[in-house]
């Protein structure tokens, strides 16, 4: 237990970030875990007209309304029926209009892993077909790939309505 | 130890223009010839705290233009100068400059150094004037006479009892420098009464013990010595009396005039403090503070009490209220399910609970409430200028300025009101002489009245003037074909075409307003607040605009409908009818949108599911309901699947973490924790038009 959290102080002091980790399909992701505000099962949305097809509507969280994002539908993965154990990642994100709260629809959640900032590896360039640029880097966390995600540029946009500055 | 000045910036700012009001609306009151000396004290405090502030930050053209205008008060205050209507537009002309100042200050943009050099040329020009009556362009009234004749005043002696509360130096006076002031004005012979004055471990070294019963001697008006204490006003017990025999020495000075100088000193104070000082003059040692009394007793009315809170705290109130009424909506409807014997108190103890949350979201709203005289108290300085402007007599009339309303919706509804009140004084009201030879006084009056209806508020501006004109109305309106030669139109019907959108004309434009110029755009700011403006007029006796507002901008009453799986709110005001369509009442045109015959007009019919691109309970028009909804004074039916219930919804912003759609206005949260979308109606319009348009 305490090498445990000494093993934490140590990752802090190396630079290194929390980060929570869920699954899409095989795949494993990560977001920072400031930016989580909440993590909360599925219920049904209410439909905003004219969204794109992603932003599956609005729910009330603790009195504000939340634009809901399917994240398996803005990365073009096969659609997930939802069920009971689908979960919603309420995340925040910063946009020259101020900050914005929203939910992730994924698969799962997984667990709280720390990543040091030398462990994170830029992602390849794949060409045209395949968009990394809300890709933040890889990171290898005992064996696993987990690819971590920068919100502001992922959703951003969709939400907001604001195309963000790419270089911000 | 070094502060940063600029955290108090803001603050300064904000009271400075509040003061500048106030300094605005006693302005008005004054009196040319006879001013109140409480008023001219009002405004000089004003000038002289902006004048502290602005040095204080270092804004020095501020302090410098209010430093003049602070001189030339204190000319008025020592009644060594004449309010004259000159003066009084001098000072209005500065409130105006102290407050663009103030702005560009605040803005950090640059002032406008020459309209400031040019009024301070003016005020400092008044001042070096003073001294000859004549030049002022107003006359003299003849209350001034006594006070002229008072100036070669002899000696007085003044007993004055100085009874500071122990508060006194917590709001920053200092008795030394009050009693150095009064020794700048005679022979000042002091007498400490230390009575009061514990024992030395009981001593609170914050407080003041001291009392002191001064005696002044010489050429002194009361007014110089009470202005001394100006600012321990409320902080102290103070009593001035003038000794009855002349001092033995006066007589030296000026013998002859000794005698007479008393009966128009008396004059002089009566005629200027009609009501509240003849006690001041007559003070007996029974009613001791008496005289001081009367000033807090006016300041009171700004400040009740009350505090400053930022709209955001409120609004986060507001927020969790709204919260819990839904908790609490949810909780009954979860009640309601349980039965047997500690079922009945579980409904009970809902009962109440239901009771005191809508007690609670009543009083959270109440404090978004603001008199409504947050914005009627601009009128009474637009009316006086433009009325000078036109060479016409106004007199404006408020009623109603206590009645409260949604700080956002005040906001909102000034602009229309100034508009309003500006055709009333230029258009309404007629020249003094064409009033006389119609059989009125040649004073006109503009009326503004203020009051609460139902769960809105209504607003009428209104003046005895001339009237609308029917015949010239119908005969603009025909020339620009906005309706037909041979409509036959009611008179109601007539003086609403003023409201229509290029009803304005450009002959009729002068500098302040045209009649109609612009009445479209006052209806669609009231239509975006949810309100109506109507209009009643009677020639030659005046015309009446009415305005229904709703109190407030975060609740609405909608009409909730269903969709397929989806609840939308509909606001009540956009609704006029919903009906069931029978097969066969629906025509098409061109094969592509279909009508219906509503009332006297076709009706185009708009599906709600395909604009929103939902998957309806029934597609066939006579199986769902119409709701013919109006925007924009376009009518549309509305297809919808059922109708499901009225209510009260608490409005929240699409855009706190989305972004605007169109044909929404924003979201509510339902008993059961769902959202609900309110629609728009004008917006939703517009999509449909773009739509069959596509």
């Amino acid at each position: 237990m305490t090498n445990q959290v000494a093993a934490q102080i140590d990752a802090a002091a190396a630079g290194s970030n929390q980060v929570l980790t869920f699954t899409l399909g095989d795949e494993t992701y990560g977001v920072d875990i400031l930016r989580v505000q909440e993590i909360r099962g599925w219920s049904p949305v209410t439909r905003i007209p004219q969204a794109p097809s992603h932003v599956l509507g609005v729910l009330n969280l603790r009195g504000s309304i939340v634009p809901i994002v399917d994240l398996r539908m803005r990365f073009n993965l096969q659609h997930a029926e939802y069920t009971p154990l689908t979960v919603i990642i309420v995340l925040s994100v910063q946009s020259p209009i101020g900050r914005r709260d929203f939910g992730v629809v994924v698969d799962g959640v997984s667990d709280v892993i720390d990543v040091a900032a030398n462990d994170v590896k830029p992602a390849p360039e794949f060409g045209a077909h395949v968009s990394t640029e809300f890709i933040e880097g890889l990171a290898s966390v005992s064996g696993r790939m987990v690819m971590l995600l920068d919100i502001d540029q992922l959703i951003g946009a969709d939400v907001t309505g604001v195309a963000l500055n790419p270089a911000a | 130890m070094a502060i940063d000045l600029a955290q108090f910036h803001d603050a300064f700012f904000e009271e400075s223009f509040e003061a500048l009001d106030s300094m605005e609306a006693a302005l008005l009151q004054l009196n040319p010839g006879a001013p109140e000396p409480e008023l001219i004290g009002t405004i000089f405090r004003v000038a002289h705290s902006i004048k502290g502030g602005s040095a204080t930050f270092g804004f020095s053209e501020v302090a410098s233009f209010t430093h003049t205008c602070e001189t030339l008060l204190d000319e008025l205050r020592a009644n060594r100068m004449q309010v004259t209507r000159h003066v009084t537009d001098l000072l209005l002309k500065s409130v105006d400059v102290m407050r663009d100042m103030l702005r560009s200050v605040q803005r950090k943009e640059a002032i406008d150094q020459q309209k400031v050099a040019d009024l301070q040329f003016d005020l400092e020009l008044a001042i070096a004037q003073k001294n000859q009556p004549a030049a002022a362009p107003a006359p003299a009234p003849a209350a001034a006479a006594p006070v002229e004749a008072a100036k070669p005043a002899a000696a007085h002696r003044w007993r004055i009892m100085f009874r500071p509360y122990p508060q006194l130096f917590v709001h920053g006076n200092d008795p030394l420098r009050m009693l150095r002031e009064l020794g700048e004005l005679g022979q000042l012979t002091v007498k400490l009464d230390g009575n009061a004055l514990p024992a030395l471990e009981e001593l609170e070294p914050e407080s003041c013990y001291l009392a002191w019963e001064l005696t002044l001697d010489g050429d002194v008006k009361r007014e110089a010595i009470s202005s001394v204490f100006d600012w321990a006003e409320g902080d102290c017990d103070l009593e001035i009396t003038e000794e009855t025999a002349p001092v033995a020495a006066a007589p030296a000075v000026a013998p002859a005039a000794a005698p007479e100088v008393k009966p128009s000193n008396v004059v002089n104070i009566a005629d200027a403090k009609p009501s509240a000082e003849p006690a001041l003059q007559a003070a007996t040692p029974a009613a001791p503070s008496a005289g001081v009394e009367a000033a807090p007793k006016a300041g009171q009315m700004t400040d009740g009490g009350s505090i400053r809170v930022s709209t955001e705290k409120i609004d986060e109130l507001m927020n969790t209220v709204g919260e819990l009424v839904i908790t609490q909506s949810m909780l009954t409807q979860l009640g309601s399910k349980f039965s047997g014997a500690a079922a009945e108190q579980l409904r009970s103890g809902l009962a109440a609970l239901e009771r005191n949350v809508r007690e609670l979201q009543e009083s959270v709203m109440r404090v978004r409430m603001l008199p409504i005289s947050f914005v009627f108290s601009r009128f009474p300085r637009m009316v006086r200028d433009l009325s000078q402007r036109l060479g016409k007599q106004v007199d404006l009339k408020m009623t109603g300025d206590q009645t409260e309303l949604d700080k956002t919706v005040m906001e909102k509804i000034g602009d229309p009101l100034v508009h309003l009140v500006r055709n009333s004084v230029d258009h309404g009201i007629e020249m003094p002489d064409v009033r006389a030879a119609g059989g009125k006084t040649p004073n006109g009056t503009v009326f503004l009245n203020a009051y609460h209806k139902g769960g809105s508020i209504t607003i009428e501006v209104g003046d005895d003037g001339g009237g609308l004109n029917k015949e010239r109305i119908l005969k603009k309106a025909r020339e620009r074909n906005l309706v037909g030669a041979n409509d036959p139109l009611s008179e109601e019907q007539i003086y609403d075409l003023i409201f229509l959108p290029g009803f304005s004309t450009a002959e009729q434009t002068t500098d302040i307003s045209g009649r109609g110029v612009g009445m479209d755009v006052v209806r669609r700011n009231i239509k975006e607040l949810g309100g109506t403006i109507e209009v009643r007029s009677t020639p030659t006796k005046g015309s009446r605009f009415i305005i229904t507002l709703p109190l407030t901008l975060a609740i609405v009453d909608g009409q909730s409908v269903a969709v397929g799986t989806e609840t939308y709110i509909v606001p009540l005001i956009t609704i006029i009818e919903s009906l069931q369509l029978k097969q066969g009442m629906v025509n098409r045109v061109a094969g592509q949108g279909e009508v219906f015959w509503f009332r006297d007009a076709y009706v185009p019919v708009v599906r709600l599911h395909e604009l929103f691109g939902l998957e309806p309970r029934t597609k066939q028009l006579h199986e769902g309901l119409i709701m013919v909804v109006e925007g924009e004074g376009r009518k549309v039916g509305l297809f919808v699947d059922d109708l499901l219930g009225q209510q009260q919804v608490v409005i929240k912003s699409l855009e706190t973490n989305f972004r605007r759609v169109d044909g929404v206005s924003g979201a509510t949260i339902l008993g059961d924790g769902a959202v609900a979308l309110i629609l728009d109606v004008p917006g939703l319009i517009r999509v449909a038009t773009q739509r069959m348009a596509a």
